[in-house]
């Protein structure tokens, strides 16, 4: 059958649909990715086929203005402990979502007008794929990329797309599908009524040559820092503010008897001068091919560097940085294999402290392994890609009420 | 479980392993590629880590020697080597190439520690170095098995390499457990029992071009002349007589192309050209395929179920061809006696003779029958966790 994959240009969105694309092609299925143009290369780089849908937006300002840092340098800062439904951060309820979809949806349509998927499988914020679906009766289901923080977001989606509906005749839409297909473990999960398709995990962060320091055992303890991909200095914050505050995150953590691995995406974001000898800067490195040799990931706790790192069962210390950030570290911490900050602002020498405590408790390695093999006794997604290719073939044979 | 990829440097010989390698990776195993550097671009654009392994032996002035005299106007076969000297096997250039790498892959397997190492059928550097670490390896076809029709060659061709590894005996093609991804209908007949697994055509990534796909009534057929062929550009006189004999014919012509051929004159103004399209996602949607008959375009062309006309240029072409031929899905026209009349001739028939649709579409349900890649997976298991392959 045709299985459309559909994500808007934000890798930690688009990548974590890649394995399982992989794994509808190795079952003989015909695939292709949709996203909007500043993907299409991260797509074939994946050695996907890419087919662009949408325009160019600036995501990363689009980004900034939806999404207000929970420490902003502007000082500007929502009191310990309020609700992040009740933060300020909370602009426009789905804005974000929304604006993507009014740029994509046309360009969705027209792809499974023409090339006719017999199943959309898209990442739960890309809403021109289950709109699309709907509108052309076609079987879909979200793929998750982890903790499911945008659940909550399902009781606005009705108000949110009404215009979107209404342009393309239908009067409502159901953007969970089928069923989610679910990669997290369920002990990390939020719990759910709705159908869940268990899926083992398995990274793609990217795609590289494994560099040669990576085949080495570590001399001390490796540490691993991700800032991840999403730009912590946009929107309210400041670019300088913030590479200054990183700076001297790791020039504290540099004072560990251990090796600080920090992934960044632009080596830029920290700035020329150097840094302490056991600091190692790395550059698009995918984080899953770091992890199995780290004793600890530090992070915001954003989705593609937790689940990482839950796959190489690695410990994880979250620094929230946002208010979506917050739900997902503190389920973490809760199965033992994590310590979040929660909103507390990550003093650089108190994040340090914490590192040590953790390098020597072995209950959070332990709890981590224990993750671990839960997310490994989940269906390996060539079983879920047989689960999919049935229900989308019995969709076809009933009638819908979608 | 750790599987390493190995091949060497042309793109041909590693695509046909990419989707069980990245079956794999789905599925929780860790997958590495090896492969000399000229193709670590190639591999990492298949999205799965690479390691660059050994160094490059240039192929090209023997193959653009074969195909030289495989073209029209070419004197008599000279059997030359680079050197000037007899050849000592026609597997001269393939122990070239195993002597390059093989360094570089022990290292590369002392540091990543496969459990199991699955190569193209040409990378015999694998079988060698697998046997020195007492790592299992599997040679993993392209489609039909040419290099075990050569086996009696290796031990002289590779015995300096693995008595060069403290090894006495050469471990000849066939020897090592064989996954096969080509349709018994088109295979050769051979002595060994392969692992069969469904070929998934993978000929590269790009984005999808929905202009390609529109067809009108007339039947449309796609020329293309690979990416092993192509790869010594210039003008092809081959190529041209094929693009003249289609121009004689009621038909839409896709011509896909690596953009390495010289833009040939012969091109009609209504016909699309596709630069760098991967050849699986244009033959769903046309109705024959004619090429040299290399093996990612024959067996791509297998799996959309389409007749073929073959105008081989290297000796394992010939062989596909003739394969192809014996099927029922295909025509040989042999470039050094072809005319444009009777390149016409075969494309006629291909496109309008029923006989060769039909064995194409029964090649195609035999290649789709075969068991998916999860089973040679589960095969690659059972090999790394110390199983005797007879009990596989």
């Amino acid at each position: 059958m045709r299985v459309l994959f559909v994500s808007w240009a934000w890798p930690s969105h688009l990548l974590p649909l890649v394995p399982l694309a992989w794994a509808f092609r190795a079952a003989g299925h015909e695939v292709v990715v949709a996203t909007q143009p500043p993907l299409l290369g991260t797509v074939t780089g994946a050695g996907l086929t890419a087919a662009p849908v949408g325009s160019a937006l600036d995501h990363a300002h689009l980004l900034g203005n939806a999404l207000r840092p929970l420490h902003p340098s502007d000082g500007a800062e929502a009191p310990a402990g309020t609700p992040a439904a009740q933060r300020p951060g909370r602009r426009r309820r789905l804005g974000l979502s929304v604006r993507l979809a009014e740029d994509m949806t046309d360009d969705v349509v027209r792809l499974c007008t023409s090339w006719r998927p017999d199943l959309v499988l898209h990442e739960p914020t890309t809403y021109a794929a289950p709109l699309a679906a709907a509108a052309l009766g076609i079987p879909h289901a979200p793929v998750l990329w982890g903790v499911n923080f945008h659940a909550a977001a399902q009781a606005f989606e009705r108000e949110a797309f009404a215009d979107l509906c209404a342009q393309l005749g239908i009067e409502d839409f159901d953007s969970r599908g089928m069923a989610a297909v679910d990669p997290c473990p369920p002990s990390l999960q939020v719990p759910s009524q709705h159908p869940r398709l268990g899926l083992r995990h398995v990274p793609y962060n990217g795609s590289c040559v494994v560099p040669d320091w990576l085949n080495d055992r570590p001399h001390s303890p490796r540490i691993c820092l991700s800032w991840g991909v999403t730009p912590q200095w946009a929107g309210t914050d400041d670019h300088a503010q913030a590479s200054a505050r990183q700076r001297e995150l790791i020039t504290t953590l540099a004072g560990l008897d251990a090796e600080i691995v920090v992934a960044v995406a632009s080596r830029e974001l920290l700035g020329g001068e150097p840094l302490p000898d056991n600091v190692r800067v790395v550059e698009r490195l995918p984080l899953h091919l770091v992890l199995p040799s780290c004793q600890l990931l530090v992070s915001r706790g954003g989705a593609g560097s937790m689940m990482a790192a839950v796959a190489a069962g690695v410990p994880q210390l979250c620094l929230p940085q946002y208010p979506s950030d917050l739900m997902p570290a503190e389920r973490l911490a809760g199965t033992g294999a994590a310590v979040s900050f929660g909103d507390t602002p990550p003093a650089p020498a108190a994040v340090r402290d914490t590192v040590e405590l953790m390098l020597r408790t072995p209950s959070f390695r332990a709890a981590a392994t224990r993750l671990r093999a839960e997310a490994e006794r989940q269906p390996a997604a060539a079983a879920v890609v047989s689960q999919l290719a049935d229900m989308a073939r019995d969709f076809g044979r009933r009638p819908t009420d979608r | 479980m750790r599987t390493l990829f190995v091949c060497w440097a042309w793109p041909s010989h590693l695509y046909p392993m990419v989707p069980i390698a990245a079956a794999m990776r789905a599925s929780g195993h860790d997958v590495l590629i090896g492969c000399p550097p000229s193709l670590v671009p190639v591999a990492v654009r298949t999205g799965l880590p690479s390691m660059a392994v050994g160094h490059d032996f240039d192929l090209g002035p023997v193959i653009q020697r074969l195909l030289l005299k495989a073209k029209p106007g070419a004197s008599g076969p000279r059997r030359r080597d680079r050197n000037g000297t007899a050849p000592r096997t026609p597997l001269d250039s393939f122990s070239d190439t195993a002597d390059a790498m093989a360094d570089g892959l022990l290292e590369a397997c002392r540091l990543w520690r496969p459990d199991v190492i699955v190569h193209d059928a040409t990378t015999y550097a694998a079988t060698a170095v697998g046997r020195a670490l007492g790592i299992p390896t599997v040679r993993h076809l392209w489609g039909i098995d040419y290099t075990y029709l050569q086996r009696e060659f290796e031990p002289v061709a590779f015995g300096p390499l693995y008595r060069r590894l403290g090894l006495d005996e050469v471990v000849v093609s066939g020897e090592t457990p064989t996954l096969d991804p080509c349709p018994s209908g088109l295979q050769l007949p051979v002595d060994y029992r392969p692992v069969r697994l469904r070929h998934i055509p993978y000929n590269g990534s790009a984005v999808h071009d929905p202009g390609l796909l529109a067809r009108s009534r007339r039947p449309r057929l796609c020329i293309t002349w690979g990416t092993t062929s192509s790869r010594f550009g210039d003008d092809d006189p081959v190529l041209t007589m094929v693009l003249e004999a289609a121009a004689d014919l009621a038909v839409d012509v896709v011509f896909a192309t690596t953009g390495k051929e010289a833009t040939p004159v012969a091109l009609q103004p209504h016909w699309r050209t596709a630069v760098m399209q991967p050849l699986h996602l244009l033959l769903p949607y046309c109705d024959a395929v004619v090429s040299p008959g290399g093996s990612g375009t024959v067996m791509t062309g297998v799996m959309a179920g389409l007749p073929q006309v073959c105008l081989p240029l290297l000796p394992d072409q010939q062989v596909t061809a003739d394969r192809l031929v014996a099927s029922g899905a295909g025509l040989r026209v042999t470039p050094r006696d072809a005319t444009r009349a009777s390149v016409r001739d075969a494309l006629e028939a291909v496109l309008t003779d029923a006989r060769h649709a039909d064995a194409a579409r029964g090649l195609r349900e035999d290649a789709r029958q075969q068991p998916s890649p999860r089973d040679a997976a589960r095969f690659l298991e059972r090999l790394a966790a110390g199983c005797a392959p007879e009990e596989a």
